[in-house]
């Protein structure tokens, strides 16, 4: 019955990934970026599956059945903090376009003058991505096994995702893991919610279901509440996120890939609509999980085990399961994808001589697998907490947002001062996960922005910034500004 | 002053009440209608603010 399932969601995703495929995608710009012709309802939905992975019906349910109502308001300021993109991407979007920037590092590099600013910040997101993609799979083993009892080995589910990732990703670049992410996010925020309505519903409506938490369980409905969300634990696990749109490369991409402003403005508003009621269903899924089934061993097995309960019709538990698989794919293929174009134009195209953009294709496609074995291999570690592991990731991802700014708001940013700030805080960020000591109890994400935000000023200060350039790029872009809210 | 500052103000200012009000003035309310429907509240109005804001794209 699973398998039969898994079977159906793999030949549906493989003829869309086909179907997607049009002209042909013989340049960086075609098969990363589809041509930056992506029109605004697609880059919505595949923004939205790219960024809402296993994380959300696993961790971020698990999170709120452990902490409680805390869940939500940290995913929920993560997705205000999607704002960002409303003020960098059209600054995104006007550069890619006058400049031909295929990834953000490219952008970086150029900006700042150096190729080494591209260089070492695409090393960094690749030391970061890969275990986020690693965790992502493993999120799938973990949910196959509680699903299956067993069935499904942990190795097998692990093994079908990261192939499944591959040849998303490559039957047409882009193209190809934009319409199966559309698929993916449609067929997910539909069922995810359908069964969530049931399920509350089951547990005796919307005033049963908070009566019960209301009188039985009160402290899942404040914060610090029963006191896992401290207000130290929440900022820790806040401000990563908060960046998030910016600072991971698979989603900042995103913002040169849209046929128009327009477009753009689509993506942005029909992932916050998305989000919103994504992140509703996920959170009030774990509540479920806590009123139903109040002391499992861990918060990661809180969906599992709902899903595997007599509250959740079988057939949808099996059409959730599936979903909750494609959602983990969906946010891997685009991580494959866009470290392999950062790798490609970034490290490839820097380091070699006589690199050209034929050249650089052939390196990205031939980079795809291997940082997906990489992944996988990752994932055979079997690492525990989800949820804390992938804002560990996006901590260290953090070390390139004052950079970001410094591109379009600040004139005296320098190379040394990113590259500085970049390093030091990223060997910080790398140093605490690992030993797992944060110095005065402060989480990695909070020493990482704060440090490389000091470090890329001070250092700034005291270098040469590239003027002739920063002048050009800015008064450029700041032109297109003016121009947008020339009513205004 | 500067259309985009001035919208990025409100934002931050609700995204600071965000952080603030729950750990606050709701600790105590354990209730539907505390933190979980102050933070659903605050996102809509990040949401519409945004939509407000981006009206003026690709005209």
């Amino acid at each position: 019955m699973v398998w039969l399932g898994i079977a159906i969601y793999i030949i549906i995703a493989i003829v869309v990934a086909f179907l997607s495929r049009s002209g042909k995608q013989t340049t960086m710009e075609s098969y990363f970026l589809g041509d930056r012709k992506l029109g605004g309802f697609v880059s919505a939905l595949s923004y939205s599956a790219t960024t809402y992975s296993a994380f959300m019906l696993v961790g971020l349910a698990g999170l709120t059945y452990a902490g409680g109502v805390g869940a939500l308001g940290f995913e929920l300021i993560y997705l205000m903090g999607v704002s960002l993109v409303a003020f960098f991407g059209p600054r995104f979007w006007f550069a890619g376009k006058k400049y031909g920037y295929v990834t953000p590092y490219e952008m970086l590099g150029d900006r700042y003058q150096s190729k080494s600013v591209s260089v070492i910040i695409a090393f960094a997101s690749c030391i970061f991505l890969i275990p986020y993609s690693a965790v992502q799979l493993s999120g799938i083993g973990y949910l196959l096994v509680g699903m299956t009892d067993g069935g499904i080995t942990y190795t097998t589910g692990v093994l079908i995702a990261t192939i499944l990732a591959i040849i998303f990703s490559y039957v047409a670049g882009i193209r190809s893991v934009a319409w199966t992410d559309s698929l993916q996010a449609l067929f997910m925020i539909i069922t995810a919610t359908t069964v969530v309505l049931i399920i509350v519903y089951r547990l005796g409506g919307f005033a049963g279901f908070f009566g019960t938490l209301e009188s039985e369980m009160p402290d899942l409905l404040t914060v610090p509440g029963n006191g896992y969300f401290n207000i130290w634990t929440f900022l820790g696990l806040t401000i990563p996120w908060f960046f998030f749109s910016i600072s991971n490369p698979q989603v900042s991409q995103r913002m040169f890939m849209p046929n128009s402003l327009g477009g753009l403005r689509k993506m942005i508003m029909g992932f916050m609509f998305f989000g919103f009621i994504y992140t509703l269903v996920a959170v009030i899924w774990g509540f479920s999980s806590a009123i139903a089934f109040p002391g499992l061993e861990t918060a990661d097995l809180a969906t599992p085990t709902l899903l595997a309960s007599d509250l959740v019709p079988p057939v949808l538990a099996l059409i959730v399961m599936i979903g909750i698989m494609a959602a983990a794919i969906s946010t891997i293929d685009s991580i494959l994808l866009t470290l392999s174009s950062v790798f490609a134009r970034d490290v490839f195209g820097n380091v070699s001589k006589g690199s050209n953009d034929k050249l650089q294709l052939l390196v990205g496609k031939i980079v795809i697998p291997v940082i997906a074995v990489l992944a996988y291999l990752f994932a055979q570690m079997e690492m525990n907490l989800i949820a804390v592991l992938s804002v560990a990731s996006s901590a260290g991802l953090l070390v390139t947002v004052p950079a970001l700014f410094g591109t379009f708001f600040w004139k005296r940013g320098t190379a040394t001062g990113v590259n500085a700030s970049v390093i030091v805080t990223g060997l910080l960020v790398i140093y605490i996960e690992l030993s797992g000591n944060k110095p005065f109890g402060i989480a990695s994400g909070i020493w990482a922005i704060t440090l490389s935000t000091i470090i890329f000023i001070i250092v700034s200060l005291m270098t040469k910034a590239p003027k002739e350039k920063a002048n050009e790029f800015l008064s450029s872009i700041n032109s297109e500004m003016k121009s947008v809210y020339k009513n205004r | 002053m500067n259309f985009e500052l001035k919208w990025a103000l409100i934002i931050l200012f609700v995204i600071l009440l965000s952080f603030f009000v729950p750990f606050t003035l709701l600790t105590n309310l354990a209730t539907w209608n505390g933190s979980f429907l102050f933070w659903i509240l605050m996102t809509i109005v990040v949401i519409v603010s945004n939509y407000y804001f981006t009206k003026d794209w690709g005209k």
